[in-house]
């Protein structure tokens, strides 16, 4: 469960490395050390729950082509509310099946998870907007500001 | 980055630096297998690689149970050649 709490903790620029396949923050947060995951992206938490920023693994060679609207969000710092999580483990909220991703060239968004999924709208994190359906995460929403 | 043989991208290295704040494991690395080619080569012992499901040519992935800090999971590796991709530690 992901629950709504202050502002939003963490300025910075999402960015996006090819060569990595992978997104990351800059400047890098000091906090972290725990996560959720989404595919392989991770959404980093510090040792309070509040979900801090959003980095990892997203190959880009896998990602579906469509016309994306820009996911208009509320900004808001949230917080996990589930169970105790350990450091340096990892807990998946996607444990059945891999989420597609779905990018736009255009607006530059890109959707992890049901780019339809309908729900409440949070920005939460520098480039990140978090879908939540009762508290679930229904689709992740990521927009880096660069692409390298 | 270099890890024994391994490689890793900038990316997965950025976040070795993480340390746990309080708590049982206060001061250790919060992510200590990432600068672990022991642990890289025994997941890669334990099974043979699959094909990248996220389409990375080349690059494969293992999926392997094990154990980290007490918490049953599954251990994440993504390399293409000696460059590790994604390396994770996910819980039950």
């Amino acid at each position: 469960m992901i629950e709504k709490i202050g502002s939003a903790p963490v300025v910075g620029d999402l960015i996006y490395r090819t060569k990595d396949r992978a997104f990351d923050v800059s400047p890098r947060p000091a906090d972290g050390g725990v996560s959720l995951l989404v595919n392989d992206v991770q959404i980093e938490l510090d040792e309070d729950g509040v979900l801090l920023f959003v980095w990892g693994f997203c190959p880009h060679e896998s990602w579906l082509e469509a016309p994306l609207p820009v996911p208009f969000a509320n900004s808001v710092g949230v917080r996990w509310s589930g169970p105790a999580l350990v450091p340096g483990v990892s807990r998946r909220l996607n444990p059945n099946e891999r989420w597609p991703v779905t990018h736009d060239t255009t607006t530059r968004w890109i959707c992890v998870g049901d780019p339809g999924a309908e729900g409440e709208r949070i920005a939460f994190a520098p480039g990140a907007v978090l879908v939540l359906q009762g508290g679930t995460l229904a689709a992740l929403w990521l927009h880096p500001q660069r692409v390298q | 980055m270099q890890v024994g043989r391994f490689r890793l991208t900038e990316t997965v290295a950025n976040h070795l630096g993480d340390v746990v704040k309080r708590g049982t494991f206060k001061g250790e690395a919060a992510r200590p297998f990432l600068n672990s080619p022991n642990a890289i080569q025994e997941i890669m012992s334990a099974g043979k690689g699959v094909a990248d499901p996220g389409g990375v040519a080349g690059a494969l992935r293992w999926d392997v149970s094990g154990a980290f800090r007490g918490s049953q999971g599954t251990w994440e590796l993504v390399m293409k050649d000696d460059l590790i991709l994604h390396f994770n530690f996910v819980g039950k």
